[in-house]
């Protein structure tokens, strides 16, 4: 397992074309050439009650990995952005982690589809949150998605 | 801070990709004992329905000559 602490001079073993918010993903047995389907994606959510709550509707994040063949574990964190005046981001607040999980790239596919199913997602205020898709010795996420909060 | 990216790698797959879904091994186990106790919400607002797309203009039909 890639687990080991990485280094700045050094590549990443993994990484990640994309990560899309949906809610559902559905696996189209029969084509081999399409083996997903992403179905109602998602952008901005407008849930009932008063924050802070705890979303239970159906979301899903998919990702297409690619790299070295090896076992890596990877999670999904979700945090809600803070932005100032001027619409920089002024602050992250962490809301949950999901996983880790181990993805296992054996080097004969071109990409590896994997969706997570995320139950339960915390929202603490209206706003911006965002998924970051992350693997163990890799600083930076491998990549992320955003998602509206509405009140 | 993260410098490169690994390249995508011609595949040699003989065999469909496997499907997997990867679910939270608890439903709440990723939630703080506060978040716990926070309401669970299942139900979206109300909102008005997506207005039907436009259709595209039509560039306007030539005038036929005079006879």
């Amino acid at each position: 397992m890639s687990t080991g602490e990485w280094q700045e001079h050094e590549e990443p073993e993994i990484g990640a074309r994309h990560l899309l918010l949906c809610r559902e993903v559905i696996w189209n047995a029969h084509d081999a050439e399409a083996p997903y389907t992403l179905r109602g994606m998602l952008a901005a959510i407008q849930p009932t009650g008063e924050f802070p709550l705890v979303w239970d509707q159906p979301m899903s994040v998919f990702a297409q990995f690619f790299g070295a063949p090896g076992e890596y574990e990877v999670w999904v964190e979700l945090v809600r952005l803070v932005f100032d005046e001027s619409g920089e981001i002024h602050d992250e607040v962490e809301q949950a982690t999901y996983g880790p999980f181990v993805i296992a790239l054996e080097g004969t596919y071109f990409l590896r589809g994997r969706a997570l199913f995320l139950r339960r997602v915390p929202f603490s205020a209206p706003g911006i949150y965002e998924f970051r898709l992350r693997a163990a010795g890799v600083f930076a996420p491998l990549a992320s998605e955003r998602l509206s909060v509405e009140g | 801070m993260k410098k490169h990216q690994p390249t995508i790698r011609p595949g040699t797959r003989s065999t469909p990709e496997p499907f997997e879904i990867l679910y939270p091994p608890t439903p709440d186990g990723h939630l703080s004992e506060e978040q716990k106790k926070w309401p669970v919400v299942t139900e979206s607002k109300p909102r008005d329905p997506r207005p039907e797309p436009t259709p595209a203009e039509q560039p306007p039909q030539p005038t036929p000559p005079a006879e």
